[in-house]
């Protein structure tokens, strides 16, 4: 399946572009998409899915938006 | 737009009876069974080398469970909004008066700061950097390894130079903004408990609690799901609570002595350790043209942060962002640098950098339209940011732009249409009278490049009354009268029958935090979805029932109706009693991304921002010219919050915003001396009081409606405190022609600028 990354301010270390599209395997959960990015510190972030919130163990599901961030704060 | 009921009403604030009988319970208020008392260690010294940390002395006192240090933090020893520069404990070395070094829990609050005196420290003093321009310099000790310069913004728009030999009038200050307290009536307080699978509930004053419940995961290492923060109710935040207060340190003691545990910190402790408005040093050049049209501002902000980061990189964008005011101008140079002190932590604070920067580029414009001999009102008028211009940063203002609508509303009022009158009777001979305007905007929402979410759910209880859930807490600003008031129209149903559940991680989604003017727009949307998702669950149940087709169903004052049989009528309640009876239940979700500018600043995150709220003040002053001592007699303020939910909040939110502005303007610094702080307590901290405030304020609504708003709405909970503050000092200056370049404009300022007609 394919899914489509974002990754935003800090998180934008991990890849050299914030816009891209990942093959995953069916039936693989967030974790397997944070290890292919290898994303260390994974208490300190916050993901969503389709505009949902989601944690580590969440599976993903084919075209999903993924977007990742520093939960970071501003006027 | 359709019709509303509660939205626009002066509805009663749900959580006002409880709060003026005192029966409210903030968090320091709950106890818990054997529950230990905390106490933290802070550092003896503003910038020192930790030697050795000796805690046997204290871990022997009678009392005394557990001490703490660098040692016992599990995970990360560091937090920070931003970055995590700040440590939990420091280990060795510390850059303020207010690092902690050691956690002491004891059976009571005496033993535990009793045990404090018995920790013995040996520190190495380093020489202390207190000048965040002399911090700039290599020479200089460093805070951080990494140097003192935590950020810098630049933007440069257009031709400066060639503006400036084409104006007509040029004008340029240096500019000095005080250390300002947030002062909330609650200090950093919290209690905390864990349970037999280690689970973790901390009660804490708070604004963002999912940020938290990182930010504690972090350092402990621990699961995020293994912690729940409940932020509901605060007792007054203003940004100082964003970042971590007391939560960690909480959860450290719970975790390593199975046992609850309460922290407070006393006002002195809060004020040493706490966060504060960023000091700024201002240097700004302003052109313009024979007609009063700005052609160019130059601004050079150097902003102190202190010890730490928290949020000091985005407040140093964000008031470069906000440093040529709600005006057109095409040519700009605009530079910024947040920078490391060792002058305790500055951090969000109500305005976040737009207070500073509007202080100096209102003074601006007042001094222009002097030389000009122009109007004060119609140079604001001429300049104002109109839809579909473009404004400082190169961004377009596609979303709704109030500013002109509030200038006209100002211009109409009884103050500004009456006020030589009003300034032709001082009450006594000595006494000079001014009368000053101001104008703001204020970017809503975290923007460019930092995704805002938010989410939130609505339930249908078995009694037919509605659960809604917003994690924004309520910090006494009002929004879970306005969330309850929009989900009652989105619904249709009483906002009698309503009830908010808010600001805990156990209990409520993810909306976000409770600053940058966000949670009404966040919450209210993310609720029409919710609400959406709720008529569509209930829409197949009540055409059963009715036995019509669902398309058939609509939603009206407290009922659901059949549009083809008007007389097939149900409440929320049969619904409600027609799925408890078959065991189910229904409770949907809403979730909501923000839509942000096009325009991308290429290395900046946060800046610009796609939707502004805006504002209009105006103060009448009277100033004592034998002691320099300023009284603001009136205020109006217009604010355009885009469609005020609860017209009253809206009000209150003005009226509270004026005074905190004042209290900027005239009188609050914390002063802090070669890192030592010096103001410790309300004693020395001049905060205006009931008897200080204005006999009137005159809050205007001049709404213009966001069309991506709940409602039309925008936020509000920022602009109000802004503009007021050159409003004032330009009332000054009307009153007794001294510019004001640094506040507070104490009577000693004041007095000495009467004496030499220069304040610098």
């Amino acid at each position: 399946m394919k899914v489509n990354v974002c990754l935003f301010g800090p998180m934008r270390k991990y890849r050299d572009k914030d816009k891209f599209q990942l093959e995953l395997e069916e039936g693989a959960t967030l974790a397997r998409l944070l290890d292919h990015l290898k994303i260390e510190d994974r208490i300190y972030i916050v993901i969503l899915i389709n505009g949902r919130r989601a944690y580590e163990d969440e599976p993903l599901s084919d075209d999903a938006e993924v977007l990742i961030m520093a939960p970071t704060g501003g006027g | 737009m359709t019709k509303t009921e509660w939205v626009g009403a002066d509805v009663i604030r749900i959580d006002a009876k409880d709060k003026v009988r005192g029966v409210l319970k903030y968090m320091s208020d709950l106890s818990f069974p054997n529950m230990i008392y905390g106490a933290v260690l802070r550092s003896k010294h503003p910038h020192a080398l930790i030697k050795k940390i000796n805690t046997k002395r204290a871990k022997e006192l009678d009392g005394v469970v557990t001490v703490l240090t660098h040692e016992d933090v599990p995970g990360l020893n560091g937090f920070g909004i931003a970055i995590p520069d700040q440590p939990v404990l420091c280990s060795d070395k510390v850059r303020y008066m207010g690092d902690a070094i050691a956690l002491v829990g004891a059976e009571s609050k005496e033993i535990a700061e009793r045990a404090l005196e018995l920790i013995e420290v040996e520190y190495q003093p380093l020489p202390v950097v207190c000048d965040p321009e002399q911090a700039m310099l290599s020479s200089s000790p460093k805070v951080h390894e990494t140097g003192n310069l935590h950020n810098h913004v630049k933007i440069e728009r257009g031709n400066v130079e060639a503006a400036f030999k084409e104006a007509q009038v040029v004008v340029e200050n240096t500019y000095f903004t005080p250390r300002q307290m947030h002062a909330f009536l609650e200090p950093e307080s919290g209690v905390a408990a864990i349970d037999e699978d280690k689970n973790i509930t901390i009660w804490c004053g708070g604004q963002h609690p999912y940020r938290d419940q990182l930010q504690v995961a972090r350092a402990l290492g621990m699961n995020p799901r293994k912690i729940r923060i409940v932020n509901t109710p605060t007792g007054g935040a203003f940004g100082g609570k964003d970042e971590i207060t007391v939560q960690i340190h909480l959860a450290l003691l719970v975790l390593h002595t199975g046992r609850p545990a309460k922290i407070v910190l006393s006002r002195e402790e809060s004020v040493i350790a706490g966060m504060k408005r960023h000091p700024m040093r201002i240097h700004m050049k302003t052109a313009a043209a024979a007609d009063g049209t700005i052609l160019a501002n130059e601004a050079r902000v150097v902003s102190d942060t202190g010890a730490y980061a928290s949020l000091g990189g985005p407040v140093i964008g964000f008031a470069i962002e906000h440093s040529c005011g709600a005006y057109r101008v095409e040519n700009v140079k605009l530079e910024g640098f947040c920078v490391y002190t060792n002058n305790g932590v500055a951090g969000a604070f109500r305005g976040f950098g737009a207070n500073q920067v509007t202080f100096a580029v209102e003074t601006q414009l007042d001094m222009i339209a002097e030389k000009l001999g122009m109007d004060k009102l119609e140079i604001r008028k001429r300049n104002a940011l109109r839809s579909g211009d473009i404004a400082a940063l190169g961004h377009q203002m596609e979303a709704s732009v109030g500013l002109l609508r509030t200038l006209e509303a100002a211009e109409n009022s009884r103050l500004w249409q009456l006020k030589e009158e009003f300034k032709a009777k001082p009450s006594a001979p000595h006494k000079k009278r001014g009368i000053g305007i101001a104008c703001s905007f204020q970017g809503c929402g975290l923007g460019k490049g930092l995704p805002d979410y938010g989410a939130a759910s609505v339930e249908l209880l078995p009694n037919g009354q509605f659960a809604i859930g917003v994690s924004c807490p309520e910090i006494g600003q009002g929004n879970t009268t306005a969330f309850a008031q929009m989900a009652a129209d989105y619904i249709r149903c009483s906002v009698d029958d309503i009830v908010v559940l808010s600001g805990d991680t156990g209990h409520t989604l993810d909306s976000g935090t409770s600053t940058a003017s966000r949670s009404i727009y966040t919450g209210g949307n993310a609720l029409k979805h919710a609400v959406q998702n709720l008529h569509n669950a209930i829409s197949p149940i009540a055409a059963e029932i009715l036995c019509v087709p669902e398309d058939d169903i609509s939603f009206g004052h407290g009922k659901i109706v059949s549009k083809s049989c008007p007389d097939k009528i149900l409440s929320f309640k049969d619904i409600a009693e027609y799925i408890t009876a078959r065991g189910l239940s229904i409770k949907s979700e809403g979730h909501f991304i923000w839509p942000v500018s096009e325009t991308e600043l290429e290395g900046y995150v946060g800046i610009p921002h796609l939707l502004y709220s805006y504002i209009t003040q105006i103060a009448l002053v009277e100033v004592n010219t034998l002691t320099g001592e300023t009284e603001v007699i009136e205020a109006v303020s217009v604010p355009d919050p885009g469609k005020a939910i609860n017209p009253q909040g809206v009000e209150g939110q003005s009226e509270g915003g004026v005074v905190m502005g004042m209290g900027y303007a005239l009188t609050e610094d914390t002063i802090i001396k070669e890192g030592m702080t010096l103001t410790r307590n309300f004693s020395t901290y001049i905060l205006p009081t009931s008897l200080d405030m204005p006999c009137k304020i005159e809050t205007i609504i001049a709404e213009e409606l966001e069309p991506s708003g709940p409602f039309g709405a925008k936020g509000i909970g920022e602009a109000v405190c802004v503009p007021i503050s050159p409003a004032i000092t330009n009332a000054i200056h009307d009153a007794v022609k001294v510019w004001i370049k640094q506040i507070p404009a104490t009577p000693e300022r004041v007095y000495t600028a009467l004496k030499s007609r220069e304040v610098s």
